[in-house]
């Protein structure tokens, strides 16, 4: 039952919930929509209860189902969380004739990023980077990759120190710009605007600020030219206020990482691929 | 520094752009534009404005800037030693939040996790991703609004309780517009809802589109004939104009995610036009937002209810067998079971049940008596609108009965508003008696220099310290009260349609921090905030009671502290007096606020009906008899409005509060 569909199928949340009460060790059944789990002591006393019930909720509902107990939705999703940071995740694929036959390493950082501006939503964005020199081979599919073996584990290779951090400073230039690029029209929107407005302002009252400005005051709206002053002032002001909070706000988190070690195929086997 | 010619030498430098100079220190580009083949820049440094070819020497200052304007990383961070972890030179783009470091390091040395479990962890992280209603994502976008408890529960309720299909049913005064453009802007920032309309009384258009642009930064269009209005995604529109034969088609075609309908007890009736416009309509969310749900029978309930969720409340015959008394359309059974199957699709909020306080209102009216001289033009002025609004030019009187009408409320303003129409009534009369006329009542307008009503003003002004708004129909009299106000040494804003969008901010930023007095028409006023003033002034009146509610609902609002008193002034024996007396003294109409004027008005709620009754009275009456009896007919329909609109309101109180109580 634990096995939970592949990514890119849409996740239910009842699905979700029992995947993550089975991995913690929970006994699991499933009747038709109903999933029905009993929990162990150590889950009983972290919940609350020793039995959970979990019903999809009906079809046209929000992803969040309404008809559950919220608070323990978050208890058990937060538990989810809780493990599975950094995993090392190997996969046996054809070599391509005349490669020399030695493991190679990316790594995949799924980062999580929060925008500044509720323009752009939340995502997750996913890096391969290969670590060292890829010598011209793609990363393989995600579904290639699979926990090592006992034997496997023993042989494999740790990641060398100066290549992953060549490849973490690759990532963080990829998010950078990546960042940039997403935020780039909504900052120049907001830039022109703001721009527009003081353009406008200081066109408009040019003479009167000039005035001000140099100390002469010859005519008779000398009070309205400071005002005008001021105003464009506070408008500079905010300008530098949007522009600093949008700067500070992107917030970019690594919620998991995973090294992934590609090796050659075993003569007269087939690679492995998780169902 | 070399001069190149004409042609600009751009270093690319934008407003906005931070850059360090060596003398000044940081500062921040606030305009950038050429002068003599250079690009000047306005740099806000610390001591202030400075001014500064684009060729000085300016670094971009560290945590600033755009990608062109500096290497990505600077040559000296790339080449040192690069430690484990995050050490690296973000621009201020983004921060990276703690923990990844430690992530860095297990991804060198373990401990390494079970790859079923990063599954998961990867699953729960994609699945939150699917963000719920619990925070409200337009809350920090708002402008201007103050927002309340009861209006963010109410939202969060239309949002997951019921599924964005709703009826808003708040008692008058607790913002039910605001609750609803919460729900809009929600909607419209998750993407739920690409296409919206707004459906009001044609008298409210401007209004909405005010506080739509305002307060929730909206830009609707206005449903007008002639524009291609089917093609913009958010459309503002009159129920009256939308459901039209030649408009219904294309409106129910534009299939709009979101439907919002103000006043929506109009929809109380199914056999009505504008209800089944709307069942056509079916969009994905519906609002329905009225006070009195209830005005007449229980039926009118049920028949929005079936708007928002057919078969709520069974089929029409079941609901009366189950909700209605036999023989009393208006009294209610099973309430409990009526409450809990309304509360699925309805909220109301009661005054009683918030902490809000409401001020009162404390309305006084002043009357003058016109200096002989006002009197000559003002009696003057009358005899004129009389002779040549039943003057035998028939073909001609149509367009000039509208000149008359602006002309008799002029010189109800004040002398000085009056003289531009005189000039032009003036410039089309042939020689005549009444060119002779026109000649005379000009000279002498002209020849006036003070008015009665000012003594008024000046008296309110010695009187207290308090700000004061003093709001008048007409250009020349807002100059004249200005510049009158001004001479006595009151430091006085001015308000008016002409100015600009910035000019208007700019007067009322002046009213709030530094002047006493603002002179304001009352064009493009709705929505501007003025709750920091609790002294109010009608220096003229409008005839229509709607517009003088407007005025005083710019102060008297949700968020006013104090309770504000407001002074109407009028001259005896003049139009403004007869409708001051109607519909103040003899309906009381201003002292409370009252949801829907138009159900007062009845049929004199369309535009300009009200002041075309008022100028039938006036102009057709032949001596005093006859306009007191004429206006006490108006006073007395009037009268039957008011009454009836308490009735609802007490019948919806008695029927409605409650429900949706027991909810979260």
């Amino acid at each position: 039952m634990a096995t939970l569909k592949r990514a890119g199928e849409r996740s239910v949340l009842p699905e979700l919930l029992a995947a993550v009460l089975e991995s913690r060790g929970a006994t699991v059944t499933k009747r038709g929509s109903v999933w029905e789990a009993a929990l162990p002591a150590e889950l009983t006393n972290g919940l609350g209860t020793d039995r959970v019930r979990l019903v999809a909720a009906p079809a046209g509902r929000a992803a969040r189902g309404a008809e559950m107990d919220a608070a323990l939705t978050e208890r058990i999703l937060l538990l989810g969380r809780s493990h599975g940071e950094v995993t090392r995740l190997v996969a046996r694929v054809a070599w391509p004739k005349g490669a020399p036959e030695s493991e190679r390493h990316w790594v995949r950082l799924h980062w999580r990023i929060r925008y500044g501006s509720d323009d752009l939503p939340e995502e997750l964005v996913a890096q391969h980077l290969p670590v060292g020199p890829s010598r011209g081979m793609r990363v393989p599919l995600e579904s290639a990759f699979r926990g090592p073996t006992t034997d496997e584990a023993g042989a494999l290779h740790p990641p060398d120190p100066e290549l992953l951090a060549a490849a973490w400073m690759r990532a963080l230039r990829q998010l950078e710009a990546r960042i940039r690029y997403r935020l780039r029209p909504h900052e120049d929107r907001m830039r022109r605007e703001l721009h527009r407005e003081m353009r406008a302002l200081s066109i408009h009252f040019r003479s009167l600020i000039a005035e001000e400005r140099s100390g002469r005051r010859r005519r008779m709206e000398s009070r309205e030219a400071g005002r005008i002053l001021q105003l464009k002032e506070d408008w500079e002001r905010k300008l530098a206020a949007v522009i600093r909070q949008r700067v500070l706000d992107t917030e970019a988190k690594l919620v998991a990482a995973a090294f992934l070690t590609v090796l050659p195929e075993a003569r007269g086997s087939k690679a492995v691929v998780r169902t | 520094m070399t001069r190149e010619g004409h042609r600009v030498r751009s270093m690319g430098f934008r407003v906005g752009d931070r850059v360090v100079h060596r003398s000044f220190g940081e500062g921040l580009i606030v305009e950038v534009r050429e002068r003599d083949g250079f690009e000047v820049l306005e740099i806000a440094f610390a001591d202030g404005i400075r001014r500064l070819t684009s060729l000085y020497p300016l670094e971009p200052a560290r945590g600033a800037g755009r990608a062109t304007s500096a290497p990505a990383v600077s040559a000296a961070s790339a080449a040192a030693p690069f430690r484990f972890g995050l050490d690296f030179p973000t621009r201020g783009q983004f921060r990276i939040a703690p923990g990844a470091d430690e992530l860095f390091q297990r991804l060198l040395v373990g401990p390494y996790d079970a790859p079923l479990e990063h599954e998961i962890r990867l699953r729960v992280e994609r699945f939150s991703l699917h963000r719920g209603f619990d925070r409200l994502l337009c809350i920090d976008r708002l402008r201007d609004v103050q927002k309340y408890e009861h209006q963010v529960q109410a939202c969060t309720r239309v949002l997951q309780r019921l599924r964005g299909r709703a009826l808003l049913a708040d008692e008058v005064g607790l913002g039910k517009t605001i609750e609803a453009g919460l729900v809009l802007k929600e909607y419209l920032l998750r993407g739920l809802v690409q296409r919206a309309l707004i459906l009001v009384p044609a008298s409210l258009v401007e209004q909405w589109d005010q506080e739509l642009r305002r307060k929730f930064d909206l830009e609707f269009a206005i449903l007008k004939h002639g524009t291609p209005w089917w093609e913009e995604p958010l459309l503002l529109a009159s129920m009256d104009t939308a459901k039209l034969l030649r408009h219904r088609d294309k409106v129910a075609a534009a299939s709009f995610d979101l439907v919002i309908v103000d006043e929506a007890h109009r929809l109380k009736n199914q056999k009505t036009l504008a209800w089944k416009f709307l069942d056509r309509l079916a969009p994905r969310y519906l609002l329905l937002l009225t006070a009195t749900p209830v005005q007449n029978d229980l039926h009118e309930l049920y028949n929005l209810v079936q708007l928002l969720r057919p078969g709520l409340l069974g089929t029409y015959r079941t609901f009366g067998r189950e909700f209605m008394r036999r023989g009393d359309r208006r009294m209610p059974q099973n309430t409990g079971r009526l409450a809990t199957l309304l509360g699925e699709t309805m909220i109301r909020t009661t005054r009683a049940s918030t902490s809000i306080r409401f001020p009162k209102r404390e309305v006084t009216n002043v009357h003058f008596d016109l200096t002989p001289a006002e009197r000559e033009i003002y009696d003057g002025v009358t005899r004129l609108v009389r002779r040549l609004s039943h003057g035998g030019r028939d073909a001609k009187r149509g367009a000039i009965k509208l000149t008359l009408l602006t002309l008799q409320k002029e010189i109800g303003s004040s002398s000085f508003a009056a003289v531009p129409t005189l000039g032009k009534l003036l410039a089309r009369e042939a020689p005549g008696p009444a060119r002779t006329d026109l000649e005379e009542l000009l000279q002498k307008a002209r020849a006036i220099d003070v008015n009665a009503k000012f003594e008024g003003i000046v008296r309110v002004l010695k009187s207290s310290r308090e700000k004061v708004v003093l709001f008048t129909q007409f250009r020349a009299t807002l100059e004249f009260l200005a510049r009158s106000i001004r001479s006595m040494g009151v430091r006085t804003s001015v308000f008016h349609g002409a100015l600009s969008l910035r000019e208007k901010e700019a007067a009322i930023a002046q009213f709030r921090d530094r002047s006493r007095v603002l002179v304001s028409t009352e064009a493009g006023g709705e929505g501007r905030n003025l709750q920091f003033c609790h002294l109010l002034v009608n220096y003229d009146l409008p005839w229509n009671p709607m517009r003088i509610e407007q005025r005083i609902g710019r102060l008297h609002r949700l968020g006013q502290t104090h309770d504000v008193h407001v002074l109407n002034f009028t001259a005896r024996n003049t139009v403004e007096s007869y409708v001051l007396e109607i519909v103040h003294e003899k309906i009381n109409l201003f002292r409370s606020v009252i949801g829907d004027l138009d159900m007062v008005l009845g049929p004199f709620a369309e535009a300009g009906s009200f002041d075309d009754a008022v100028f039938n009275i006036w102009a057709n009456a032949r001596g005093d008899r006859d306009i007191e009896r004429e206006f006490g007919k108006l006073g007395a329909a009037l009268h039957v409005g008011r009454k009836r609109y308490e009735a609802v309101e007490e019948l919806d109180k008695r029927l409605l509060d409650g429900v949706g109580d027991g909810d979260s």
